[in-house]
């Protein structure tokens, strides 16, 4: 078998992650942004003395910041998806810094279905996939229907199961 | 054990005793974390508060309170079972999480006990997956009757299941005898000296100049007073100038060079290294006696370096990496300081069976990643070459062009230097500027592969390659997109067309 007829990765279909996964990933961006910026105003309201313009300066450039990864978010949200294979899961995100991650059915050690405050206002959850040793190779899907992730979660605990059977 | 007798099947709470080990655990957390507020808090000279400090105590208080209703609702939020083939936990006062564990995952069950626990009368189960950190699972306090029944039923399970799998007996599973050992390496007093001397000793310097400035710094925080400027202004050692500095940095550098090589010895005392057919073994130090133990199958990659002063004297430091769970065990790893390269190619080949035998292909990085990182390095040129120009300080001349000269330098170096080296079965990866660190596994043993391109690299065909095994990880940058992409798609077939026993 030679290098070109091995399945290969850069043809794969990714599946985008559910629609209303932007408006979670914004609203908590935007409450922990304005939470912060609400607790620096309160201590520089707080200290006597504290120069307006820093304050000001300070408060808008953080403002600024919120508006421009905003927008990096709402771009890179259709970069987001995941992608199911024979044999392995896969997970794609980056706008500018680009990511691509697989991990093997065999090597999945087991597998997690979470849901956040705000996730589940939208009736959506995340899917984690956790492998053996460091967490960096861990793999989180966010933004699926619960029912999607429960689905997902199951074929692999099955894909798990069969392989260890073989 | 009959399933009738467990009552694990339905879900249920820890031992009430759970409550108070979660409130132990909280208070451990908030001393460690807020220690300089309370040393003031008790040793304040002057009662009276300012605005400031009532806000912060509030915050203090507040935040103690809340942690500690989140500490007893989490007690009740915490459910655990076994089902047929998997335990089950959910937990989570804000976010709810499931947790499902199959018990061919589980890889050993232990009863612990600290002195809180035996005070309570209960254990706590810690369950071993080879899983992430942060993502063990373990219960805080059972009845120790229940404790053991759970972990017998689990672990009986798992052997019932191993032996359908295998179709063998119990016996052959366990006829897996201690086999005789020999010895590979031992290291005299001597040879712990000449490690000792050529460790890294600016970076015990460092440690030192941290552990110094944090510690000044946090007492002087709390008790706001100007501890530092107090001492520097004390002691003439300290006073800016010529003099000073060097006393200071010789000062600083011998204690830094007696540590290291009092830790070195202590830490190294006696090593004695075993090889077996099926794994090494390690016993070493002087206080705290180390053994480690490590099947040569679970082993899943081996790195080993030195540096100028070690490449003298044509020693090696190896470290051995087997699956790891948690942190906190990372001195499970086998790490073996001055190996001659003999050594070191014995042990690899008798570690990774046929890697004497495979022909590498050496890959090259692109020069591309020196351009990309040096651009790094012009910005604090930029900020020092401005601010001298502001100034009119002509001193700061001196680091607006030392960074980016050391670091292009450096930079060029490790790009020239870096080789990716590929064989059907093993893959290999050799980086370093001034020591060298080689790194090799076997190719089945990843677990999961990441390519990251930026939008820099994108531009130019090129993609770094990020590969994890169950012990570590090993990161290629800035190959070409082609070799990258190939690169990936072989490995996962290699770890996805055999079925191998690969932690």
């Amino acid at each position: 078998m030679s290098i070109e007829e091995l399945p290969s990765v850069a043809g794969v279909e990714w599946q985008g992650l559910n629609q209303a996964y932007l408006r979670v990933d914004l609203i908590g961006l935007w409450l922990f942004r304005l939470g912060v910026l609400g607790v620096f105003l309160a201590y520089t309201f707080f200290v006597e003395g504290f120069p307006p313009v820093v304050r000001w300066s300070i408060a808008g450039l953080w403002v600024f910041l919120l508006l421009l990864t905003t927008v990096l978010r709402y771009l890179g949200f259709r970069i987001k998806g995941y992608a199911v294979r024979q044999h392995d899961l896969m997970y794609r995100r980056g706008l500018l810094f680009r990511s691509v991650t697989v991990v093997p059915f065999t090597r999945i050690q087991h597998s997690e279905v979470e849901q956040g405050v705000i996730e589940r206002q939208f009736g959506l959850s995340s899917l984690s996939v956790f492998t053996a040793g460091g967490s960096q190779s861990d793999l989180v899907i966010p933004g699926l229907k619960r029912e999607d992730a429960e689905r997902i979660r199951n074929f692999l605990s099955q894909k798990v199961a069969a392989d260890e059977e073989e | 054990m009959k399933r009738s007798e467990l009552n694990f099947l339905e879900p249920r709470r820890q031992a009430q005793a759970a409550i108070a080990i979660f409130i132990y655990k909280f208070v451990v957390r908030i001393l460690r974390a807020a220690w300089p507020i309370l040393l003031v808090f008790l040793f304040r000279s002057n009662k009276e508060q300012s605005n400031t400090e009532l806000l912060m105590n509030a915050t203090v208080v507040i935040g103690g309170l809340f942690s500690l209703g989140v500490s007893v609702v989490a007690y009740f939020r915490y459910f655990f079972h076994l089902e047929e083939d998997q335990l089950v936990i959910q937990k989570g006062v804000f976010n709810r999480s499931l947790t499902k564990l199959p018990f061919e995952r589980i890889q050993n069950l232990y009863i612990e006990q600290n002195v809180l626990h035996r005070l309570l009368g209960v254990v706590s189960l810690r369950v071993d997956s080879a899983g992430s950190s942060g993502h063990e699972v373990t219960i805080d306090a059972l009845e120790r009757e229940d404790a053991e029944a759970m972990r017998a039923y689990v672990l009986e399970q798992k052997q019932e299941e191993a032996q359908e799998r295998s179709g063998l007996g119990p016996e052959a599973s366990e006829r897996s005898a201690p086999l005789a050992q020999s010895i590979v390496l031992r290291l005299t007093f001597e040879d712990l000296l000449r490690i000792g001397v050529t460790q890294n000793h600016l970076a015990t310097a460092g440690v030192i100049v941290g552990t110094v400035f944090g510690f000044l710094f946090t007492v002087a925080g709390a008790f706001e007073q100007d501890l530092v400027k107090t001492l520097i202004e004390r002691w003439p050692m300290l006073q800016p100038g010529f003099w000073g500095f060097l006393i200071l940095a010789t000062l600083l550098f011998v204690v830094a060079f007696f540590l290291t090589l009092i830790r070195t010895v202590t830490q190294h005392y006696d090593l004695q290294f075993f090889e077996s057919r099926d794994g090494f073994q390690l016993k070493a130090g002087l206080f705290n006696r180390r053994e480690a133990s490590m099947q040569k199958r679970k082993i899943q990659l081996i790195r080993w370096t030195d540096n100028p002063l070690r490449r003298l004297l044509g020693l090696f430091r190896v470290s051995i990496h087997q699956a790891i769970s948690g942190s906190e065990r990372v001195a499970e790893q086998i790490s073996i300081p001055g190996c001659k390269q003999a050594q070191v190619n014995d042990l690899v080949h008798s570690s990774f069976e046929g890697s004497a035998e495979a022909e590498f292909r050496g890959h090259c990085i692109s020069k591309a990643y020196f351009i990309w990182y040096i651009r790094f390095m012009l910005l604090p040129a930029v900020v020092f070459g401005a601010l001298g120009y502001l100034l009119q300080e002509p001193r700061f001349a001196l680091p607006a062009v030392g960074f980016p000269v050391l670091g292009g330098l450096y930079l060029w170096a490790y790009q020239q230097r870096f080789r990716l080296w590929l064989s059907p079965e093993y893959l290999k990866t050799s980086e370093g500027v001034l020591g060298r660190t080689v790194t090799l596994l076997p190719v089945y043993k990843v677990q999961s592969v990441r390519i990251r391109q930026s939008f820099f690299q994108r531009r130019r065909a090129l993609a770094s390659v990020e590969l994890y095994t169950a012990g570590g990880s090993v990161r290629v940058p800035f190959l070409p997109l082609d070799l990258a992409r190939a690169l990936q798609d072989y490995v996962l077939y290699r770890v996805e067309s055999r079925r191998e026993d690969w932690m």
